[in-house]
């Protein structure tokens, strides 16, 4: 009995299928296209490579998840930590939004999403677009489910903060916004 | 109940809008190429791999 191929899994076609979410994650959590495309690329290969760790049956969403956001945390780190909360970062961050096919208001949704934390991004994207529990998102992001929790309704205050405060107009890197900005980068 | 929606659930469903209209782009060709590249290259090392054993079982 051959365990490999012929099994009634089928790699391939499960990754095709779960790809339109993977990559909504990998969107969202990048702040712009050019960054996402990578990291789905890496995240398909490292997949690939490690197919044979995942173990049919169990929730294939969530391993691969975990991949992407792996992923995404180890290529922030090389692209250095010296400008990780510098001014540079939020200008590139405020105006990177080209080829974005979403309406004016999502894009500025979007705007508000890159403006906070990582970890309080991954948290509320996981929770309240990929449809995780708290408890499977817990395990994606390798935290306490009190952690991602605190994450997710950090991320909503944030969120609501940032979109009042603008009216989701504006977003100068000059601007009112900064110090809102300033406020969650630094809580 | 009333008209107006928490400010929570107006994030949660802008969140979740933005989210679903990346999701529901075309996935690039680029990745789906990558995936059967990537199947292929699976495929093509068993088929050798099979070879070299059976080439091996002759001698």
């Amino acid at each position: 009995m051959s365990a490999e191929g012929s099994s009634s899994f089928n790699f391939r076609r499960e990754m095709l299928a779960l790809l339109p979410s993977l990559r909504a994650f990998a969107v969202s959590l990048c702040n712009n296209r050019d960054q996402a495309d990578d990291l789905l690329q890496d995240a398909i290969m490292k997949a690939w490579a490690k197919q044979s760790s995942f173990t049919p049956g169990t929730n294939m969403k969530a391993w691969l998840f975990t991949i992407a956001r792996n992923e995404f945390y180890s290529k922030m780190r090389k692209r250095g930590r010296e400008v990780q909360d510098s001014e540079g970062t939020f200008t590139e961050r405020l105006s990177s939004h080209p080829g974005q096919e979403s309406s004016l208001d999502l894009q500025d949704f979007k705007k508000a999403l890159n403006l906070i934390p990582e970890d309080q991004r991954e948290a509320i994207i996981l929770v309240g677009a990929s449809g995780f529990s708290y408890e499977e998102a817990a395990e994606v992001a390798g935290v306490a489910i009190g952690t991602m929790k605190s994450r997710v309704s950090r991320a909503r205050n944030a969120l609501q903060e940032i979109l009042n405060v603008d009216g989701a107009s504006d977003f100068g890197p000059d601007g009112p916004s900064a110090s809102v900005v300033a406020k969650h980068f630094h809580s | 109940m009333n008209d107006k929606k928490s400010p929570y659930e107006e994030i949660s469903v802008k969140l979740k809008r933005y989210y679903d209209s990346v999701r529901d782009e075309e996935i690039p060709d680029r990745f789906l190429d990558l995936l059967e590249r990537l199947s292929d290259a699976e495929e093509q090392a068993s088929r050798s791999a099979k070879n070299q054993a059976d080439i091996g079982k002759k001698h």
